[in-house]
């Protein structure tokens, strides 16, 4: 009862630190210009390039000897299946398949369905070209089909920017904010004063990260609601977004206790950042993936999030991102518990 | 009761220890105070017995129990005010005071009547990093008293207070041991000490150079003498005289009968004259 008490006062204190200091302020800007970037400037619809795949079904195989004449080898797949199995993986790859004969050419374009309108013609022409080369003797017909995904709808671009921006504010602001708390104490001394009351360790450090997590659900709420609105996926993004804000803070603790300023700091917090952030590279590019940005916890919770928000039929996943997150959580609590006794709270400094 | 003994402390790449073995026993409701010039080693033995410095050699043990055995509950018993002002600046008085009253097991004394107590009401909505240093030296000592301590760390309690601020916290000093609290008084302020303390220490480098009461160290090292200013001829004129040598007792009452003495006074050692004289270096 006592300890609840302590905890409560500890938090109402930081909260009206973290108040004073303008971290709410920071979290509403970032929001509110971001909340404008995503519905006013952000496209819906932007000009990739995607990558081609081909797959002859002409009687003749006219098509795939073309292509390995000219050296493209590489871009022919064996079967209409293996092909909508890689666009499944690869959001950013459009598969043409040719069928029928000379005589009666065909070709289907698969397509991921964002793509612009402008370059799905100038494809069709490139396939009429091919077509020609290949000795037809009449126009192709087309279809162009979109890919269907269960349950997945079109993706717009500028929505697709949320959960990338849920995850920076989540990394970034909740590593960079404790850091600065913590540093602040330092400064002032306040840490000393701390240390001669009767809380201890776990008092302190659950009270910078409910601190942290409120903000970062300020800012998640601040953000979702505008774009995406009221949807029930939201259910299910905020517990993500409190798991992966605890999972920072604790982790800028665990790494700001052994600096005495910011200015220390910063170089190791732009490292973390950037290998927090290295996963949003297979978020725009799904080729670029190495195995190893699967271990960083921003990785589940970016994908965790884009499939909360724009499913694809994946099941099953978001119970085991969130215990996994969970549990990366209670180590990094574990390794700051160490961090913050040993460095903060033991040694007069 | 508040027993240390042999204390010794070595900071991690120091040459030389900061603590050299010291021992001392400070009594239940006793103002001890604690002297010496900065870098004698006073704030270590303070962090040690705080636990903000680990134990290294020797023991502190609080009516036969050490730190350890007490654990984090021992700091509901216990005040402390630090010689430099460590206060959240974003906060305001009040709040500061509010917020780590929080965090105590036991009621604390109200915010608001401790900031009148320190003569700061009137800047209890005033955010503490616009204070003078005198007046979060103030907040601090507050909150150094806030759980009704048993125990009370004052680390140059009245540093930087103007003659009457400084009057108002050796009251509340006062008041405290008279409430009970046994109190730890560190600084290098002799008046202070003098006026404040049941016990002092001296402090020098590291080791303890002498432990007594102030009254007992002045009879030890002073003087017993009186300095006599009398008019003569129409000039000032003064002499000293020891009041255990005949001769001058003679002449003293002399003095006296002729009606021409303007000033007595007694030439008992400060405390800072003791000091010099067992150290060879002064405490400021």
């Amino acid at each position: 009862m006592t300890a609840r008490r302590g905890f409560c006062s500890l938090l109402k204190q930081d909260l009206v630190v973290a108040y004073r200091n303008g971290f709410f302020l920071v979290v509403v800007g970032l929001a509110v210009i971001f909340v404008i970037l995503v519905r006013f400037v952000i496209p819906s619809e932007v000009k990739i390039t995607p990558r081609e795949y081909v797959v002859d079904l002409t009687e003749e195989q006219t098509i795939a000897d073309l292509f390995m004449k000219k050296g493209l080898a590489d871009i022919l797949l064996p079967s209409e299946d293996a092909l909508l199995s890689l666009m499944q993986e690869d959001r950013n790859t459009i598969g043409i398949v040719f069928r029928g004969s000379r005589e009666n050419p065909t070709a289907v374009i698969h397509h991921q369905g964002h793509e612009p309108k402008k370059a799905l013609n100038a494809l069709s022409a490139a396939v009429s070209l091919v077509w020609n080369e290949a000795g037809a003797l009449g126009r192709p017909s087309f279809s162009t089909p979109v890919l269907l995904r269960p349950e997945s709808g079109k993706l717009p671009f500028n929505l697709s920017m949320i959960p990338l921006l849920i995850v920076t504010e989540v990394v970034l602001l909740g590593f960079l904010f404790v850091a600065v708390m913590v540093f602040q104490e330092k400064a002032e001394g306040s840490i000393n004063a701390y240390r001669v009351s009767p809380r201890g360790t776990w008092t302190y450090i659950f009270s910078k990260s409910v601190t942290n997590v409120v903000l970062a659900l300020c800012y998640g709420l601040l953000l979702f609601l505008p774009t995406i609105g009221p949807a029930p996926t939201l259910a299910a993004v905020l517990p993500l977004v409190t798991v992966a804000s605890f999972l920072m803070t604790v982790t800028g603790l665990s790494v700001s206790v052994f600096f005495n300023s910011l200015s220390d700091f910063i170089y190791v917090a732009l490292l973390v950042f950037v290998l927090f952030c290295l996963p949003v590279a297979s978020y725009f590019f799904p080729a670029f993936k190495m195995p190893v940005f699967e271990l960083i916890p921003s990785y589940p919770l970016m994908f965790g999030i884009r499939e909360i928000l724009f499913p694809t039929g994946k099941t099953g996943f978001y119970l085991p991102m969130l215990i996994r997150l969970a549990a990366e959580s209670v180590v990094a609590l574990l390794v700051a518990a160490w961090a913050v006794n040993r460095n903060l709270l033991k040694e007069a400094r | 009761m508040i027993e240390v003994s042999n204390l010794i402390f070595t900071y991690p790449r120091a040459h030389q220890p900061a603590v050299r073995g010291i021992s001392f026993r400070i009594e239940k409701g006793q103002i001890f105070g604690f002297l010496g010039p900065s870098g004698a080693g006073k704030s270590t033995v303070q962090n040690l017995m705080i636990g903000l410095l680990p134990m290294q050699k020797g023991s502190i043990l609080y009516d036969g129990k050490t730190l350890s055995d007490m654990g984090k509950s021992f700091f509901n018993r216990v005040g402390v005010s630090f010689e430099h002002p460590n206060l959240y600046e974003k906060l305001t008085g009040v709040e500061n005071l509010r917020y780590y009253g929080g965090l105590f097991d036991k009621p604390v004394i109200p915010p608001e009547q401790l900031l009148d107590m320190v003569g700061l009401g009137d800047a209890k909505n005033k955010r503490a990093g616009a204070y003078s240093k005198g007046m979060k030296q103030r907040l601090v000592f507050a909150r150094a008293i806030m759980n009704r301590p048993d125990i009370l760390f004052l680390d140059e309690p009245t540093s930087g207070l103007d003659p009457g601020t400084a009057q108002r916290i050796k009251e509340i000093i006062l008041s405290e041991r008279d409430r009970g609290a046994t109190i730890f008084l560190t600084t290098h302020n002799m008046y202070a000490a003098d006026e404040l303390c049941d016990q002092v220490a001296f402090i020098d480098e590291g080791r303890l150079v002498a432990q007594d009461s102030p009254r007992n160290l002045k009879l030890k090292y002073g003087k017993k003498a009186i300095k006599v200013e009398y008019t003569s001829n129409g000039q000032i004129k003064s002499e000293i005289l020891f009041v255990d040598r005949d001769e001058d007792r003679y002449r003293l009452s002399q003095l006296i009968d002729s009606g021409t003495v303007e000033t007595l006074h007694s030439q008992e050692a400060t405390l800072e004259q003791i000091f010099i004289k067992l150290t060879g270096r002064g405490l400021s």
